[in-house]
């Protein structure tokens, strides 16, 4: 009987240090649920030493209130072997079924997180460090592109509508020439008429000087007639001048109302290329924060999955608690006396596998240095 | 040809972890949830060039598996790196006789284990 006591004392609420500490590992459902065994195998084993106190004391004979006849039940120390036997294998039930759920729970979240990260990647929110990603680079490159070549189109168009201007410039000094010109024509015109007239002089006196005259009569007949030639290649000259003037004057009118147009379209198109620009250098600013922004989100997501393994570490401690409570069920159905506590937790402790386990029992030490990751041992 | 790695661990979402980190770096990942399983796996698959292993597992813990893999004629010469909460320095000990090339504590950082991957499947 002493020794059964003196073993629950210590063993149970092991149990609950046990339970109550996993909070440390980290913040999820399960240490929550083992907790609430820990302090439930506390109280079971509470109201079995009230039961035993009571029965102690009505045995002594220091119960004086009561018969004790009244008081007494079964022996603690024949209800308890039963009691454990019966409770045991539910706590190793919940138990089992709280390590498994965690266990599928924490690899969903893995997968899950994991996705998210992928997610974030394929979107090229994210890079794997500052310096962008492939699609990214390319991204970044087009948009330095796009400003790169946007500029010299619109130098080039400004160019080619200085040249339009210096056309126009042309056409119009071409068309002031082509109005001297008309007015050589028609001085050539002039001079013919006046030729003509000196031949028909010329044939007046010819025919006045007789026989003598013949001779000069018929040169100021082919003068005449070169004269009406001239006329009529000067008057011909002038009426396509005429008619080049108008041209030129339509197209050099043209050129202008051209230049205007073309000018008016540059401002226009400078003006889009500058907004177009403009946005391009946002978005090249934005996509520089969104992959700044995702890097920070990818590096916590990866920090997560990384705590995740909490739960192997959790289960580590479960499966010690779950053992032990089967082999404390063992004990109980086997014929060989109850080891003492100290013994008991000599054997547990040879169940550790980890530094926290080691110090919750029997020391006050943090297992908050369960978080760290450690190096690798290379053999 | 991406290179194969077999992750031996009882703890599902242990292997998710360590599946997602090598499948990231470009490793194929075999699974296997405890010792005996994980024999199993390597006499089925085509070619295995790494173990990931943990140590604390039901029907076979990691170090005898090693030690079976290291009795095995076309086994042996793949390495094994142990992973686990077991910080015990007799257990690294035993596990290095056994023929573990590495030991790497959990938690683990993902970049320090496909470090450790890298080495022992290049070595």
């Amino acid at each position: 009987m002493t020794i059964h006591r003196r073993w629950l004392d210590a063993a149970l609420p092991l149990f609950a240090v046990a339970s109550a500490g996993l909070p440390l590992f980290h913040r999820v459902g399960v240490p929550e649920v083992m907790a609430a065994v820990g302090v439930a195998a506390a109280s079971v084993w509470a109201a079995v030493r009230a039961t035993r106190a009571a029965s102690a004391l009505a045995a002594d004979g220091a119960w004086q209130g009561t018969d004790p006849e009244a008081c007494a039940g079964p022996r603690p120390g024949d209800e308890l072997p039963p009691l454990l036997r019966g409770i045991l294998p539910v706590w190793r039930e919940h138990i089992e079924s709280v390590r498994s759920q965690t266990d599928a729970a924490v690899g969903d979240l893995v997968v899950n997180f994991s996705a998210i990260t992928e997610q974030f990647e394929a979107a090229g929110f994210t890079g794997t460090s500052d310096a962008p990603t492939n699609d990214q680079a390319s991204t970044l490159s087009l948009l330095t592109l796009s400003e790169r070549e946007l500029q010299p189109v619109i130098a080039s168009m400004t160019r080619i509508t200085d040249s339009k201007g210096a056309l126009a410039a042309s056409v119009h000094e071409l068309s002031v020439i082509t109005g001297e010109l008309q007015t050589m024509a028609s001085g050539v015109a002039d001079i013919a008429a006046q030729t003509n007239m000196l031949a028909i002089n010329a044939a007046i006196q010819a025919a006045n000087a007789g026989e003598a005259g013949r001779g000069f009569a018929v040169i100021a007949k082919e003068i005449r007639r070169l004269s009406q030639a001239s006329a009529q290649t000067a008057n011909h000259i002038t009426g396509r001048m005429a008619n080049i003037m108008t041209i030129m004057r339509n197209t050099s009118a043209a050129a202008a109302q051209t230049a205007v147009s073309d000018q008016s379209a540059i401002e226009l198109s400078g003006k889009v290329v500058e907004d177009v620009l403009g946005h391009v250098r946002a978005l090249s600013a934005e996509a520089k924060t969104m992959r700044s922004k995702g890097n920070v989100i990818r590096s916590n997501i990866e920090a997560l999955i990384v705590s995740l393994q909490f739960q192997d570490r959790v289960s580590q401690v479960i499966s010690v608690i779950d053992k032990d409570m089967a082999r404390l069920r063992d004990t109980i159905e086997g014929d060989a006396p109850l080891p003492c506590a100290d013994e008991w937790l000599v054997d547990l402790q040879g169940c550790y596998t980890m530094k926290e386990q080691r110090r919750s029992n029997g020391s006050s030490a943090s297992p908050a240095a369960a978080s760290a990751a450690r190096a690798v041992v290379f053999f | 040809m991406a290179k194969t790695v077999l992750i031996i661990d009882d703890s599902s979402s242990l292997r998710a972890l360590v599946k997602l980190s090598l499948c990231r770096a470009g490793y194929a990942v075999i699974e296997a949830c405890d010792g005996k399983d994980g024999l199993t796996q390597l006499d089925k698959a085509a070619k295995v060039h790494l173990i990931v292993c943990d140590v604390n597992m039901p029907n076979m813990d990691g170090i005898t598996m090693v030690t079976h893999v290291k009795q095995h004629a076309k086994h042996k010469f793949i390495p094994v790196i142990m992973l686990t909460t077991e910080d015990e320095s007799s257990k690294i000990a035993q596990a290095k006789a056994a023929g573990a090339r590495a030991w790497l504590t959990k938690p683990f950082n993902p970049p320090q284990l496909l470090d450790a991957v890298s080495k022992l499947v290049l070595a």
